[in-house]
């Protein structure tokens, strides 16, 4: 086995999610605000595999793959829409995106 | 002792390009530090015997997810990408918040126990050897968790569809 304690990932992917957290929270930007939310899901993926080597079981790194398939399909989505509402709303800021309807 | 020393080569440099994603002003610049930021966190899979994942963290998001970004930049008129004000007027709510949820993981990290390895292994360090990795995830994804792969298949398939039928603009009837 490693000699690196669990925890050193675990407060890594920690420190990942609070930052992707701080990104999603605090920006304009609305791809920036995607690539934050990549960041938060990276940071989940960091804790399956750690879980995975230390208890010894691959269920953690079939789920890491799980969620690299759903990160595919969330940012081309996400992009899609985004690239859309640029066209439309000549802005990228989300705090300036605030009704349904244009 | 070694490996120490490259966790916290890759951690170092993963948190200080994560922090330059969500600090730089251009879009264009948080997109290369993110590709950086990804390679950190597929060194660390290596560390953490997972060759195929590492592989798959570097084609998925590097050369999949994050060209995709690439695009969307491009694809945009880049001085309606540079924000006049970086951060939204909830910074002030934010950071703490988000500050205080890592102080949350931290503490519950620091004070848990994380139970045992699961009986049904018998032989980790075989399990986890280079050349076996791959081929008993491979086993484990085509047997035991079959139908979860088939239904994120699907999921990926109509997530690339949706994107196509956003994207592209309505023919105009002549």
């Amino acid at each position: 086995m490693s000699s690196i304690p669990m925890e050193y990932y675990l407060v890594l992917s920690g420190i990942l999610f609070s930052i992707g957290v701080i990104g999603v929270m605090t920006r304009r930007n609305i791809i920036v605000i995607l690539m934050s939310l990549e960041l938060i899901l990276n940071s989940v993926n960091i804790n399956f595999v750690t879980f995975s080597y230390y208890l010894g079981d691959l269920t953690g790194r079939v789920f890491s793959i799980f969620t690299m398939a759903v990160a595919a399909a969330e940012v081309a989505i996400g992009l899609a829409i985004a690239v859309n509402l640029v066209r439309v709303r000549k802005t990228m800021e989300i705090d300036e995106i605030d009704t349904l309807k244009w | 002792m070694v490996e120490t020393l490259f966790f916290f080569l890759f951690a170092a440099l993963a948190v200080v390009s994560a922090v330059m994603v969500i600090s730089f002003r251009n879009p264009v610049h948080s997109v290369i530090s993110l590709i950086i930021c990804f390679f950190q966190i597929a060194c660390l899979f290596l560390l953490l015997r997972a060759p195929f994942i590492a592989g798959a963290q570097i084609f998925v998001y590097v050369g999949a997810i994050m060209i995709f970004f690439v695009f969307a930049v491009f694809l945009l008129d880049i001085r309606t990408s540079m924000a006049k004000e970086k951060f939204s007027k909830w910074i002030v709510l934010g950071v703490p918040i988000a500050l205080f949820f890592l102080i949350e993981i931290i503490a519950l990290i620091a004070g848990g126990t994380f139970g045992q390895p699961s009986e049904e292994v018998t032989d980790i360090s075989k399990l986890f050897s280079i050349g076996q990795n791959t081929e008993a995830l491979g086993r484990v994804l085509f047997t035991k968790y079959l139908l979860p792969f088939e239904i994120i298949s699907v999921v990926l398939l109509i997530g690339f569809v949706g994107a196509v039928v956003l994207t592209v603009k309505p023919r105009k009837e002549d």
